[in-house]
Order: structure tokens, then sequence, then C-alpha cells
């Protein structure tokens, strides 16, 4: 479903991704690990096109992505974001959050939008929420309504960037478990986290990287019991 | 500065030239109609012209210009604009006639032709009572305060004049007699010199002063014409001739230089109330001179609320295009355009900047408008800035989310950032407004009678220099004093909700 061959970018001198090779079929979860700085975010940035990588090809469903020929909107309908810090947007109650995007790019009508919206709520158990602004809520609570809203659009790709990172430990349970009610129902997600329980337990394949490239990769229960490189193994020690 | 923006200022340079060029030559086409005449003048010179309270025209040359015109059956149409633009804007073809007290002068002869002589004054000088001096001689050296662009002007800056010179004296130019008398009184000039029905009405009024009339200054007064329009030149004095003959001349005469009739003491208004109360009383309520002040005042909130709308709407767009090219990373002719124009305005001093478009772009005509669009223009380009500032200050966070759920920039922009935006803007926004009240006080530049005019016509019809600019300062900042307490409340109220 993803196809990805070759990707680099940098920041001014810094090289960021040197060659990162990657393929995705249709459900998988992917767990992405590594050291700070190793180009995790800034992979997941590219497959959205928030960074437009310098080099090498993204092909998703069959379509390559990069080189202006294609909508980016219309793209990004069809691939999901989870940021670390949420992002909700704070001018608008919860409710709104959910269905700005989709009543403005005609996915849902004006009518039909609450109920749709509180659907959603439900699905991630905060219906109850739907008339409240954002700084009203939790950090787990936020991060809720943010999958919420990503899910609005109904994208085919979701593309979780540390989603728990920014919360208070009791709080990372609940998105954890929204997030694995949503690898049941077999939707694509690309996951950059350090929940390595998460990434042991519900992930299809981890990746980790290291200094821009995907160094190593696997199944879960191969590459955390027995990695095969010395930097994924001196990784490990220190996160587990 | 780098060679892309040196382009843009050439470019900008010539769409201004542009500008120009094509304002000139509506007016060109405008001068074909010889039924109705374009007079300017400088209503700042009673008793010859100056606005009465209710702001119109009036004084000796405006009532013997209207009384020339009616002999002739034409029709005029008056404009008002400072004495050292007369010359130019007749020269550029914005005016036909000029009556403004104007002496005949060798220097004007070059630009302009003249009527016969209607009036013949002469010049003054008045001192500190404990010091007379006699003639233009005795000024040699000494400080002397006069009307910027007048026949004084001329003499004490020792040009060659009909009336004599005085060399060496240090002239210091005022915009309005009772500025001069006021330095004068404070030492900061040691004389003044001055048309002598004005200096009479001044020592009147003012203790402390002397004026002594110097013999052999004569001067005469003519209405300055467009060079070579004969037509217009015989018209002017054919119907002075009429005027004359049917004795109105000597009723204007009257009326306003012997200082005794009912018109005379109009001009030259006089306190007789004595305290404090008293002075207050004459004035403020005498001849409804506090009608200056609220029709000034209507003037500066007026101006002030359209050009901070008109600045917002360009400070708006300015800031959004200037943002996308950052965006982009890619300037764009548009993106160019806007930061010249930010640049330039933030760049020079905003009384040119209304000058400019006040005369040149607008050429004396639709005031207010022009008075508008310059302090939008200005404002826009601060405005800019700030709402460019509002809008880089939310968390790029934001726009990030919007634009990964598919929402174009637009949208985005719409929904998510601007009205975040709003708030951290509005502070800096009011601060603009409350600025630009206090900038319009340069309305005065274009003959535009603000607050600040008022009060200084005012001062100049009472002879009193101190009370009405101070009542100006109280009503500039009881208007500010609200605005601040307003914006205050409305801001605690924007945090509340956070």
């Amino acid at each position: 479903m993803i196809e990805v061959r070759d990707l680099k970018k940098s920041f001014g001198d810094t090289h960021v991704l040197n060659g990162v090779n990657v393929q995705v079929d249709r459900g998988e979860c992917i767990c992405i690990i590594g050291p700070s700085g190793s180009g995790k975010s800034t992979f997941l940035r590219c497959l959205n096109l928030l960074e437009i990588p310098d080099g090498g090809e993204i092909t998703v469903n069959g379509q390559e992505i990069l080189g202006g020929k294609m909508d980016v909107d219309q793209y990004r309908e069809n691939v999901g974001m989870v940021f670390q810090h949420f992002n909700l947007f704070p001018n608008m109650t919860v409710l709104r959050n959910i269905t700005l995007a989709p009543v403005r790019l005609g996915k849902w009508t004006a009518d039909e939008a609450e109920e749709k919206a509180l659907e959603l709520l439900r699905r991630v158990g905060l219906e109850k929420k739907a008339q409240a602004y954002p700084n009203k809520l939790s950090g787990g609570q936020k991060q809720r309504v943010a999958i919420a809203r990503a899910l609005a659009m109904n994208p085919e790709i979701l593309l979780f960037d540390e989603p728990t990172s920014a919360l208070d430990p009791e709080m990372v349970g609940e998105v954890l478990e929204v997030m694995k009610g949503l690898v049941r129902e077999g939707i694509t997600m690309l996951v950059v986290t350090h929940e390595m329980g998460f990434a042991r337990e519900v992930s299809s394949r981890v990746l980790f990287f290291d200094h821009g490239v995907v160094l190593e990769e696997g199944k879960p229960e191969q590459l955390f019991v027995k990695p095969e490189h010395q930097r994924t193994k001196s990784f490990l020690s220190k996160v587990l | 500065m780098n060679l892309e923006k040196k382009k843009m200022a050439v470019l900008t340079g010539l769409i201004l030239a542009g500008g120009l060029f094509l304002g000139s030559w509506n007016t060109q086409q405008a001068l074909a109609k010889p039924q109705k005449v374009v007079v300017g003048t400088n209503a700042e010179y009673a008793p010859f012209e100056y606005l009465d309270s209710d702001g119109n025209l009036t004084g000796f040359d405006y009532e013997l210009m209207e009384a020339v015109a009616e002999a002739e059956g034409v029709e005029l149409e008056w404009r008002d604009m400072p004495f050292d633009s007369l010359v130019g804007s007749m020269e550029a073809g914005d005016i036909e006639v000029i009556a403004a007290g104007i002496g005949p002068t060798k220097e004007r002869e070059k630009s302009v032709d003249f009527s016969d002589i209607y009036y013949t004054g002469s010049q003054s000088i008045v001192s500190r009572s404990d010091y007379t001096f006699e003639d233009f001689a005795s000024l040699s050296g000494k400080k002397v305060a006069v009307l910027e662009g007048s026949q004084s002007d001329f003499i004490v800056s020792g040009e060659n004049t009909d009336y004599g010179t005085v060399s060496d004296a240090v002239p210091i130019r005022f915009k309005n007699a009772s500025s001069a008398i006021m330095e004068l009184k404070n030492g900061g000039a040691d004389a003044v010199l001055i048309d002598t029905i004005m200096a009479e009405i001044y020592c009147r009024q003012t203790d402390g002063i002397v004026s002594t009339a110097i013999p052999g200054t004569e001067e005469d007064t003519v209405f300055c014409i467009e060079k070579g329009n004969q037509e217009i030149r015989e018209m002017i004095n054919r119907g002075l001739k009429t005027v004359r003959q049917e004795g109105r001349y000597d009723e204007l005469y009257e009326k306003y230089f012997s200082g005794e009739e009912e018109g005379g003491t109009q001009i030259a208004a006089v306190s007789e109330q004595t305290g404090f109360f008293g002075t207050l009383k004459f004035i403020f309520l005498e001849e409804n001179r506090w009608k200056y002040y609220i029709n000034g005042l209507k003037i500066t909130i007026i101006v002030s609320l359209m050009s901070v709308c008109v600045g917002m709407v360009i400070g708006l767009c300015v800031a959004l295009v200037r943002l996308d090219a950052d965006r982009k990373r890619k300037e764009t002719i548009a993106s160019r355009i806007m930061n010249a124009y930010v640049d330039i305005i933030r760049g020079t001093p905003s009384v040119l900047q209304l000058m400019i478009i006040y005369f040149a772009v607008f050429h004396s005509r639709l005031g207010y408008v022009a008075a508008v669009v310059s302090f939008g223009i200005n404002s826009g380009a601060y405005v800019s800035e700030v709402i460019r500032g509002g809008i880089l200050a939310v968390d790029r966070g934001q726009t990030e989310a919007g634009r990964s759920l598919g929402l174009g920039y637009g949208d985005t922009m719409r929904f998510i950032i601007i009205p975040q935006a709003v708030k951290n803007i509005l502070p800096a926004m009011g601060n603009e407004f409350i600025q630009l009240i206090k900038e319009t006080s340069i309305l005065g530049y274009v003959g535009i009678v603000d607050l600040t005019k008022a009060s200084s016509y005012v001062s100049s019809r009472t002879y009193q220099m101190f009370i009405p600019l101070v009542a100006a300062g109280i009503m500039y900042y009881l208007i500010v004093k609200a605005l601040s307490v307003l914006l205050g409340k409305f801001e605690r109220r924007l945090r509340e909700s956070d």
C-alpha cells in the first residue's frame, strides 16, 4: 500500500533522512522506534508532505505522491495525523474541532455532522465532552479527541507522531486503548513511539531508525528478543 | 539595499509618478470651462481670509473676490491650502487665481501674473514694551518672528524686495501670527515683523508689547492669476473697478479694517471679561467658539475611525501576501511590492505622506477622502506588521493540524489561524488606533480643520495662546483615556475565556 524508496531529507547541513526504504501493507500497524534525532518524526511528516523530501520516491496505492503532480490537500484527506502536542483548535468546541474539516470538504453535510461526530466521540469514550473547549480537557482526553478528529475524514492511513509523549503517565493507557481498538479495526497505522509495550503487543512490524536510515526491521517478537545490530541492542537495553 | 529592493523602489516611484501625471492631465482638461474659476487661499490670515466658527471661509479677500465674481457673473470654487503651496498649485494647474493677501514681488512675477492693486498695507515691528525698533536696520542680528512665506519673511530673510530688507537677522518662521506673538512674549524672539493691521490688533489685546509702523514699507496686495491667462486677469480688473465704483469696496474695507464696526470686532475679538472664568467664557462661549472644537473633534474622530478601517483592510491583505511568500520561501512580484510599501511608509514621516497624497495625488480635491487614504495607507503598513506578528505567534502545529486534515491554506487561515491571531493582535491594534488619533493632528498641514487645527484657530482668533491649546490637549487625553479603559476591559474578557 505504501512504498518508500531511498527517501532523503536535509535541514541545511543536517542530513536527517539518508535513504529510507519502507514497505507497508494494508491493515498493518508499524511502530517506529529509535533514539531521538534519528529521523523518525521527519519520516512520518514526509509521508503526508508536512515536510517535502529532497529525494526518493513515495508511492501510495500505486500513485507517486512526490513531484507536484498531485493535489496535496486531497491526498491528505486520506492520510490522517495525530500529533504529540494534540494541536486541537482552542477556538472551537470539541464537536466543531471534529466537524470542521469533513463539512468544509463536503464529506459530511451540515445536518449529519453532529450525529457523526458524536458517534466518533463515543468510540473514544468522550461523547459527554462534545460542547467543551479543549482547554477544559485533560491531556489524555485531548489526544483522544485528536484521534477522533483524524478519523472523521475516514482516512485509509493514520500517522501517529509520539502520541503519548506529552501525557502524564496515568493518561497514557487510555490513549493506547483507543489505538489498539483502531488496530483491531484494521486501519493502516504508522506510529512513532517510545511505548515499547504497545509496540510489542500490537504492532505487526517494528522499524528501528538510526542516523536517518531503517537500521533494522522485523516482527516485534523477533526484534525485541533477538536484535541483530549492536545499536539496536544498546538502544533497547536503555529503554526496556 | 539589495538589487531587488532597488528595483522595487524604482518601480514604486514610477507608479507614483504615473499617478501624478494622470492627475495633472485631468486638471488641464477641467480648465476648459471658463464660467467657473478655481481660487486658492490660505484661511489663516485674519482679517484677510479665515474660517468662521461654522468652518466657512470668510474675510476681506474672500468677500472682495466674491463681489468681483458676482459683478462679472462667474462662479468661484475655493480651495484652502497652506500658504507655501499656493504658487506651486497654480503652476501645477490646480488653481487659476490666488486670493491670499499676496504682494506683487519680482520673484513671484516669474511664476504668476498680477491683478491691479486692491489694498495697500504696511509692515510693523512688534516688540516687548521695554525696547522698540525704529527701522529695518535696527533688526540686524536680532531674532525676528515672521509668518512663513509672507512678505515679512522675505524681508527678514534678506531677500531683495521692493520694500527694503534686513541683513543678518535670524528669522523664526511660524504658521500663524499668534504663535509668533507668543514667541516674542516668551523671549524666544526679539521682535515680530507683521502686517500693521494685525500688529495693532495684537497690541490692543496683549499686555507688554508695542508696535512700531515702518515708514516706506507700504506694500501692495494683489490677486495672482495663472501666467498668461489674459481672460481671467481682465475679468478681475474689470470686476475690481465695478466693485469700487459701486461702493462695495468701501463697505468691506470699513467692515474688516476699522476695528469698530460689528464685523470688525468679530475679527479683532477682544476680551472684555476679566478673571479666569471670564477669560474661559470669552474663549469658548462668545461667538460660539466651542463649535470649532466640536466640529474639529468630529473630524478627528471620523478621520481616525475611517483610516483605521482602511488600514486594517490594507494591513490584512499585505500581511497575507507577505506571509504566503514566507511560507513558500519564494518572493513574488506582489510580495516584493508589499515589502517595499511597508519599507517606504515606515521610513518616511507621515506628514510628508499626507502632503504628497493630498496635494500631488488628489490635487487638493476630496479633502477628507485624501486624508483617509493617506492615513489608511500609513496605518496599513504598521497594521500589516502587527497582523503578521499575530499570525506568526500562533503555534505552527495549528496550521499543520488543519492542513493534515486536508483543509486548504485559505480555510486553515480563516477558521483556525486568524481567529486565534485576533487575540494576539487586538491589544496592539488598540494602540495603533490611539496612535492614529493623535497622528491626525497633522491634518492642519493640508488645511483640514481637525481638533488641533481648531484649537489653533481659536487661539489666533482670541489672541489667547495657552488655554485654547490646553483645551484641545484635554480632549485628546479624554478620548485616548476612554479608549484605553475600554480596551483594557476587552482584553481582560478575552483572557478570561482562555
